[in-house]
């Protein structure tokens, strides 16, 4: 008998699996099935209905959450790229060169900002940009994303890098390829499941990001976790719920994604 | 070597060292055109170094390595008219068969036209056609090994480097692409510059041999001369079974000399010049160059008792012990008469002929 199966032959294995699950999805669940209840209540189903997705896309409020979707999604998009550019420039000048003094503390340095209370960076960010007397607004909450999305980032993107040998390059060089031509040709395809991992992750985490992000935004600029959040201080209402399932789809569709690399992955190098 | 053969690959004192480790000492070693050369040695003895130096991955310490007379040190791995089959293959995962047989020659440059006969035609060679455009990770591991092969051959390299190629390969598998490799060598009339820590592979396959051991290249030549004349006794160990055997020249003529080994333990080869008498000299006596008589066939020969038995299928191996508490090894074939096996304990007579009988400089 294997482990596993030593573990799952204890009693009330499978209630307990069960349990673990109804607790982990059960909230969620209830959000995106209240945000198709007809009833202005939050707890009292009313039927199906679809009104409250149209609230969100023409109602009193949609202008002010079409902005911060937009504010969101540009941001997310802007800081993911430009993150991940500069995480595979450092991955590579770390990972791919021969030890250097302090090799070590820059992969530590790289990480750590992961493991940084998010209120300090917080705080930090904030302190940083008063001090340069950098205004607050749609920019400022850019240039924190970018940055604290770095080492989000650069963790797919080292880990691949690592991964490959250093005999293909090898290769490609005994096969007549010069730097440009191995790089084009033989590193830049193994390394991008790592790169488009990280941008991914790197995207999810700035879509998502609220304390940074309500720290730096300034008045006036919105993302989509602060207005939501705005929106609920003056009481929960199921329109709020109709953009959470929406948001919560995005989340789903790019872990997906980035699931279904990483395994191709793995088969490719189990094979 | 013969003035008319062209030297493909010349090292000339050649000296590698890693920091304080000297992993080459001294390597002169002349390798022809169009010859399957094997260098062979155990883990660690350089082989793959001299090998890596020829590819471009290494530098060289001291001294100079010539290609077809023409110095090549100076150059970088892309610029080496040489290709190496790596061990792991090293097939670019994400490239079809086709894109990876092509790698080489779109890097040269050729025309797409050119490319594409020649990748059909190295395929067609080694019969991987049908496997054209899968991944080396749809492949068998001989199939990659192919593959492998034939990227390396493309692009026509003045001489080709294999190191270890077929170490990942079950045994049968192995057997099948020692005479494939040998044929393919025959066929593109490319030098082969092939590493093995495998004897048995060497001998099978190559023109000359070099045996290697901690960075000095011990002995140099064909098959059999590195098997029946083994220079010495790091030579001797390496390739097949051995008896070494310790001994002093007891008598020596014109025709024969006399070793003592043991006390009433004498044996006698043919003459060897440069011996005096008394001289303790090592001596090898292969153990299928033993063949075990019947005691009474002959009265002075040498006598044994049989310690321990090993059936191996085409011989069994014996240990006897003869006089003087020495122990010999001795390959007896299971041919063409069937024999029993001989039971421990037995008294056995052995005899060998004198020029089975080397003797090893030290």
């Amino acid at each position: 008998m294997t482990l596993a199966n030593s573990v799952r032959s204890i009693p009330g294995f499978s209630i307990l699996a069960v349990l673990c699950l109804v607790i982990l999805y059960a909230p969620l669940l209830v959000v995106m099935v209240y945000s198709f209840n007809d009833s202005v209540s939050i707890t009292i189903w009313g039927g199906f209905s679809l009104r409250w997705y149209e609230q969100i896309f023409f109602g009193l409020e949609a202008e002010k959450f079409q902005k911060a979707a937009w504010n969101s999604i540009t941001i997310a998009f802007m800081a993911a790229i430009v993150s991940t550019t500069i995480a595979f420039s450092a991955a590579v000048g770390v990972v791919r060169t021969s030890p250097f003094k302090g090799k070590n503390l820059n992969i530590s340095l790289l990480s750590l900002p992961i493991m940084v209370p998010e209120i300090v960076t917080a705080v930090a960010t904030l302190i940083f940009f008063s001090m340069i007397s950098f205004k607050l607004g749609y920019t400022s909450i850019l240039v924190a994303h970018i940055v604290f999305c770095i080492p989000f980032a650069y963790l797919p993107i080292s880990a691949r890098i690592q991964s490959i040998e250093k005999v293909y390059e090898e290769a490609a060089l005994d096969l007549y390829a010069n730097r440009k031509e191995i790089f084009r040709s033989i590193l830049l395809p193994l390394m991008l499941p790592g790169i488009i991992s990280g941008f991914l992750l790197a995207f999810i985490i700035s879509l998502d990001d609220f304390i940074i992000t309500s720290f730096v935004k300034g008045a006036g600029v919105e993302t989509l976790p602060t207005a939501i959040f705005g929106s609920i201080k003056q009481g929960i209402k199921p329109d709020i719920m109709a953009l959470s399932t929406l948001l919560l789809l995005v989340s789903t569709l790019f872990v997906t994604i980035s699931y279904f690399l990483s395994r191709a992955d793995i088969k490719n190098k189990l094979n | 070597m013969e003035e008319s053969q062209s030297v493909a690959i010349e090292f000339q004192k050649v000296v590698k060292k890693f920091g304080n480790f000297t992993a080459i000492h001294n390597a002169n070693l002349k390798i022809n055109d169009n010859e399957f050369f094997t260098l062979l040695g155990p883990s660690g003895c350089g082989k793959t170094t001299l090998l890596r130096m020829v590819a471009g991955f290494e530098d060289v310490t001291e001294g100079n390595i010539l290609l077809f007379g023409q110095k090549f040190m100076h150059l970088p791995p892309n610029k080496r008219s040489v290709n190496t089959v790596f061990q792991q293959y090293a097939l670019f995962p994400h490239m079809t068969v086709y894109e990876n047989v092509a790698f080489g020659l779109r890097m040269k440059g050729w025309s797409k036209g050119n490319i594409d006969t020649t990748v059909r035609e190295m395929l067609d060679l080694v019969r991987l056609t049908p496997f054209a455009e899968r991944k080396p990770n749809q492949l068998s591991g001989g199939q990659q090994q192919r593959a492998a092969l034939v990227r390396a051959i493309a692009p026509k390299p003045k001489v080709l480097l294999l190191d270890e190629p077929l170490s990942a390969l079950d045994l049968k598998l192995r057997q099948a692409m020692r005479m494939e490799l040998k044929q393919l060598q025959k066929e593109t009339g490319i030098t082969f510059v092939f590493v093995t820590h495998d004897q048995e592979e060497a001998l099978a396959m190559s023109d000359r041999i070099a045996v290697m051991s901690e960075g000095v290249i011990q002995q140099i030549g064909k098959a059999q001369q590195i098997y029946e004349g083994p220079k010495n006794e790091i030579v001797a160990k390496f390739i097949g079974e051995t008896n070494i055997l310790d001994a002093s020249v007891v008598g020596l003529n014109k025709e024969e000399t006399k070793y003592r080994i043991a006390e009433d333990f004498i044996i006698t080869g043919e003459s060897v010049e440069g011996l005096t008498k008394n001289q303790n000299v090592k001596i090898l006596l292969r153990p299928e160059k033993i063949r075990i008589t019947p005691l009474n066939v002959n009265a002075t020969a040498l006598r044994g008792v049989i310690e321990e038995s090993m059936y191996l299928g085409t011989d069994t191996e014996y240990q006897v012990k003869v006089s003087g508490g020495v122990i010999l090894k001795i390959r007896d074939q299971n041919g063409f008469e069937r024999r029993e096996l001989i039971s421990l304990g037995s008294h056995i007579g052995l005899s060998f002929s004198k020029d089975s009988i080397r003797i090893l400089s030290s």
